[in-house]
C-alpha cells in the first residue's frame, strides 16, 4: 500500500482517463445547455438540466472512484481532494452568508478553515502519513486498544459526521429546491437516494482523490459571477482588489440607512466594524475549534493523507492549503457584491410591490422574512408590513432577515446576472454536495466497527458488504430526517460537526501522534471529557437554558443584574396560573436564561475554548497515573 | 540499512487486529496464507519508508537521537501559526488605522493578509523540512 511503485502507470492512465470523462461531461453539459437556450427552451427545463448535470457529475465521480484508480496520484491531486473535502459543500454555499450576515465577524469561519489547513499540515499529516490506516477509527484502535477508546471514538464520529451529512444534504436539498421549483424535503430526499447510491457504487475502498476534481470546477462557477461583477461595476477584473469598492459603497449607503431611519444601528452589521456579532474571546474559539476540527476530521484526514510517505503527506496538505486559502479568499467579495446589491435596494426605498423575484423565490424556501412572516408572495409581505404596530414610510432594514444559507446561490438573481451563472454555480454545489457527502458516511460506516482494508486479496465478503450498506442507509436517513426538520442552518450544522470533532477528537489524535507515553486510559479520559464538556454545553445552552443557567449561574458573565432579572421572571412563572399566562411567563423566562446561559461569556460555537484544555488536561493527568503503554501499542 | 529497525507508524499489522467486536472484523480474522504474505510485504515496505525518512520511534540511543531531530514538532512554525491564527485578528481595530490596497488593515487582514500568511508559512515549513530531509539522506 505504502509505496506502490509498479501499479502508478496504470493508475496515472485511468485517472487521466476519468479526469477527461469529468471534463467532457461539464463542457458538453455547458454547450448542451446552451443550444437548449438557443432553442427557446422554457425556463424551468432549463434549470432541470442545470441539476440533471450537477447529479451527472456526482455520477461520473462515483463511478470513477469505484474504478479505483490508483490510491496514491500526485501530491496536488491529493491537496485538491483536501480542499474539495475541507471546504465541502456546506461551506462553499455558507461562508459567505456568514460574512453577509455578521459582518467582519463571519470571517472567523475563513480564518479558521484556513488555519486547520496549516495545522494538518505542520502537526497531523506527516505522522499520520504511511500509518496505513484506512479510517481515523482504525488508527485510534491500533494506537489505542480497548473498547472504551473504541465506543468513544465511534460516538464521536458518528454525531459529528451525522451532523456533517445532514449539511450537505440540505445544501443539496437547497440547490434542488430553487433549480426545480419544488419543496425544500423533496429535494433533500432524492439527495439522499443519490447520495446513498454513490455510496454504493464506489464502495469503501474507492479511491478518494477524485474529489479533488471538483475543486476547479468550484473555483469556476464562484470566480464567473465574482469576474463579471467586478468588471462591471468596477472595471477590474480582479475580484480580490475590486471588492473593496463595495466595501466603502456598502458602508456609505448604510450610513445613508441610519441618517434616513430606515435602520437601527442595533441589528446592523457593517462589513468593515469588527466584534459585533462575536466578541473578540468568540471569534478566538471560532478560530480554534475550525482548526482543530479540521486538523481532525474524520471524514478527510485517513482517506488523504495515510497511505503516502510522509513528505508526499506534508506536500498535499500544502496543495491543500493553498487550494482552499485560493477558494477562501473570494467568499468576502461575494458577501460585499450580495450586501451591496441589498443595500441599494433598501436606499432606494423599493416599494414591496416592486420588490426584485428572487426574494420571494427564496421565500418560498422559507429563507426570506419580511416583516416577521415568511415572505412567499408580493402581497403576503404587504399584509404582514401592515399589520406591524409602527409602519415606516418604506421597508427598513430590520423588516427584511435573509438567511446566511442562500446568500451565495442566491448572488447572481441579486447583481441581475446571466441565468447561466446560477446553473453553473448550483451544479457545483450539487455536484459537491453528493461527492464530499460519501466521506462523512463512509467515516460512520467504519466508525461502526466495519473496517475492511481496501484493495483486499479477495475483495469484501459479501455479508459484510451488505451489513455496510445497511449501516449507511440508516445513517442518510438519520440525516435526512434532521434535514427535513432543519433545526440548524447548514453553516451551523457544518460548524457544529467540526466543533464536536475537534472536541472529541483532537487531543486524542494529537497524542496519539506526539506523545509516546499518552495510554489507552489517558485517549478515553480526553474523548470523555471533550466530547462531554462540548456535548452538555451545546444541548444545555440551546435547549435546556433555564436548567443549565440554574446549576451553572456562578459562572455565567451576566452578573448579578441578569440573575436578577431570571429571578424575578422566574417568580412571575411561578405566580402565573396555568394556561396561556403560564406558557408565556416560561417563554419570557427561558428567553433571559437563553442570554444568561453561558460559562464566561463563551457561545456555543466557540465551545473549543472550553472543550480543548478539559481534553488535553485530561489526557496528560490521566496517562501519567496509570501504566505505561506497553511499547507494542506505541510502536506497533 | 540498520537490522530491527523499530517499525513506525505502520498500523499496518502482520496479524488483525481486534477492536473488541469479534463479530464484525472475523472476516479479517482469518487472514488467507497469501493475505498474511501480502500484509508483511505491505509492513517491510512502510519499514523502508520511514528509514528513508527518518522517523522512527524507539530503537536504539542512535534511533532515538535520530528521532528527535526528526520528529520534532515544527515549533518556529506552530508559534507562527498562532500569532496569526489568533493573534493578528484580535488587534483588527489597531490595524484598521492604516490603509492597504483600499482596503483598512485590518480587516484586509482577517479576510486576506492571514490566509496568506499561513500559505508562505506551509511553503517555508515545508520547504525547510524538505531540505533537512535531503541533508540526513545525504548523510545516510
Amino acid at each position: 500500500m505504502t509505496v506502490d511503485a509498479n501499479s502508478t502507470s496504470p493508475a496515472r492512465s485511468r485517472a487521466g482517463l476519468a479526469l477527461a470523462a469529468i471534463a467532457l461531461i461539464v463542457v458538453f453539459g455547458i454547450a448542451g445547455q446552451s443550444v437548449l437556450v438557443r432553442l427557446g427552451a422554457s425556463a424551468t427545463l432549463v434549470d432541470g438540466c442545470y441539476w440533471a448535470l450537477g447529479i451527472a457529475i456526482a455520477a461520473a465521480l462515483a463511478v470513477g472512484a469505484g474504478m479505483r484508480p490508483g490510491s496514491s496520484v500526485s501530491p496536488l491531486f491529493g491537496g485538491l481532494a483536501i480542499a474539495t473535502d475541507t471546504v465541502s459543500a456546506a461551506f462553499f454555499l455558507a461562508l459567505a452568508g456568514a460574512i453577509f450576515a455578521w459582518g467582519h465577524d463571519g470571517l472567523s469561519f475563513a480564518i479558521g478553515l484556513g488555519a486547520g489547513c496549516l495545522l494538518l499540515q505542520l502537526v497531523v499529516a506527516p505522522r499520520l502519513a504511511s500509518s496505513g490506516a484506512h479510517s481515523l477509527s482504525g488508527f485510534f484502535a491500533a494506537r489505542y486498544p480497548g473498547r472504551m477508546t473504541g465506543a468513544l471514538c465511534a460516538l464521536t464520529i458518528v454525531v459529528s459526521m451525522l451532523l456533517l451529512l445532514m449539511a450537505e444534504l440540505m445544501a443539496a436539498g437547497l440547490v434542488g429546491a430553487r433549480l426545480l421549483d419544488i419543496d425544500f424535503a423533496t429535494a433533500a430526499g432524492i439527495a439522499a437516494c443519490a447520495v446513498l447510491a454513490c455510496f454504493i457504487v464506489r464502495g469503501l475502498s474507492g479511491a478518494a482523490w477524485v474529489n479533488g476534481v471538483l475543486f476547479p470546477i468550484m473555483l469556476v462557477a464562484i470566480l464567473v459571477p465574482l469576474v463579471v461583477l467586478s468588471a462591471r461595476w468596477y472595471d477590474l477584473p480582479v475580484p480580490e482588489l475590486a471588492y473593496a469598492n463595495a466595501l466603502w459603497q456598502v458602508q456609505g449607503l448604510e450610513e445613508k440607512l441610519i441618517e434616513q431611519d430606515l435602520a437601527d444601528p442595533a441589528v446592523m452589521r457593517p462589513m468593515l466594524t469588527a466584534f459585533l456579532a462575536l466578541t473578540p474571546v468568540n471569534f478566538l474559539g471560532v478560530v480554534l475549534g475550525l482548526a482543530a476540527g479540521v486538523a481532525a476530521l474524520p471524514s478527510m484526514l485517513p482517506a488523504q493523507l495515510a497511505t503516502v510517505s510522509a513528505r508526499h503527506a506534508r506536500h498535499a496538505a500544502l496543495w491543500g492549503l493553498g487550494s482552499v486559502v485560493l477558494l477562501l479568499t473570494l467568499m468576502p467579495a461575494v458577501a460585499a457584491y450580495a450586501k451591496l446589491s441589498f443595500i441599494q435596494l433598501l436606499a432606494d426605498r423599493t416599494p414591496i410591490a416592486d420588490l426584485p423575484g428572487w426574494m420571494f423565490v427564496y421565500g418560498k424556501l422559507g429563507l426570506v422574512e419580511i416583516c416577521g412572516s415568511a415572505a412567499t408572495n408580493a402581497a403576503a409581505a404587504a399584509d404582514a408590513c401592515a399589520a406591524l404596530p409602527e409602519t415606516a414610510q418604506g421597508l427598513r432594514l430590520q423588516d427584511i432577515t435573509l438567511s446566511p444559507d442562500m446568500i451565495m446561490l442566491a448572488l447572481p438573481d441579486m447583481a441581475g446576472l446571466d441565468r447561466f451563472v446560477l446553473g453553473l454555480l448550483a451544479a457545483a454545489v450539487l455536484a459537491v454536495a453528493i461527492a464530499t457527502a460519501n466521506g462523512p458516511l463512509s467515516a460512520i460506516v467504519r466508525a461502526l466497527g466495519h473496517d475492511s482494508p481496501p484493495n483486499a486479496a479477495g475483495g469484501e465478503g459479501r455479508n459484510s458488504r451488505l451489513a455496510s450498506y445497511a449501516i449507511a442507509a440508516l445513517a442518510v436517513a438519520a440525516a435526512t430526517a434532521g434535514a427535513f426538520v432543519r433545526p440548524l442552518s447548514i453553516l451551523d450544522a457544518a460548524a457544529y460537526a467540526f466543533v464536536i470533532a475537534a472536541a472529541g477528537l483532537f487531543p486524542a489524535l494529537f497524542a496519539a501522534l506526539w506523545w509516546r507515553r499518552a495510554n489507552t486510559y489517558g485517549a478515553a479520559a480526553a474523548m470523555f471529557a471533550g466530547l462531554a464538556v462540548a456535548l452538555v454545553y451545546l444541548i444545555g445552552t440551546r435547549y435546556f437554558a433555564v436548567p443549565f443557567y440554574e446549576w451553572t449561574a456562578a459562572l455565567s458573565n451576566a452578573g448579578g443584574e441578569g440573575l436578577a432579572s431570571f429571578t424575578d421572571l422566574k417568580h412571575v412563572w411561578i405566580a402565573a396560573a396555568a394556561g396561556a399566562d403560564k406558557e408565556s411567563a416560561w417563554a419570557a423566562l427561558q428567553a433571559q436564561a437563553r442570554d444568561n446561559a453561558n460559562w464566561w461569556g463563551v457561545d456555543g460555537l466557540a465551545v473549543a475554548l472550553l472543550a480543548l484544555p478539559v481534553g488535553f488536561v485530561a489526557l496528560l493527568v490521566v496517562s501519567l497515573i496509570t501504566p505505561a503503554p506497553r511499547p507494542a501499542e506505541t510502536v506497533p | 540499512m540498520r537490522e530491527r529497525v523499530a517499525p513506525p507508524f505502520a498500523f499496518q499489522l502482520p496479524f488483525p487486529v481486534h477492536r473488541g467486536c469479534a463479530s464484525c472484523c472475523c472476516h479479517e480474522a482469518v487472514a488467507k496464507p497469501g493475505e498474511r504474505r501480502r500484509r508483511a510485504e505491505a509492513l517491510r515496505a512502510a519499514v523502508l519508508v520511514a528509514s528513508r525518512t527518518g522517523i522512527s520511534l524507539g530503537g536504539n540511543a542512535q534511533a532515538s537521537h535520530e528521532t528527535r531531530s526528526a520528529g520534532r514538532l515544527p515549533v518556529v512554525a506552530l508559534l507562527l501559526w498562532a500569532l496569526f491564527a489568533f493573534v493578528v485578528p484580535s488587534f483588527v481595530q489597531a490595524l484598521n488605522l492604516v490603509d492597504i490596497f483600499a482596503f483598512p488593515l485590518g480587516y484586509f487582514m482577517a479576510a486576506q493578509g492571514v490566509l496568506i500568511a499561513f500559505v508562505i508559512i506551509g511553503v517555508s515549513s515545508a520547504r525547510w523540512q524538505d531540505r533537512r530531509d535531503a541533508r540526513r539522506a545525504a548523510d545516510g
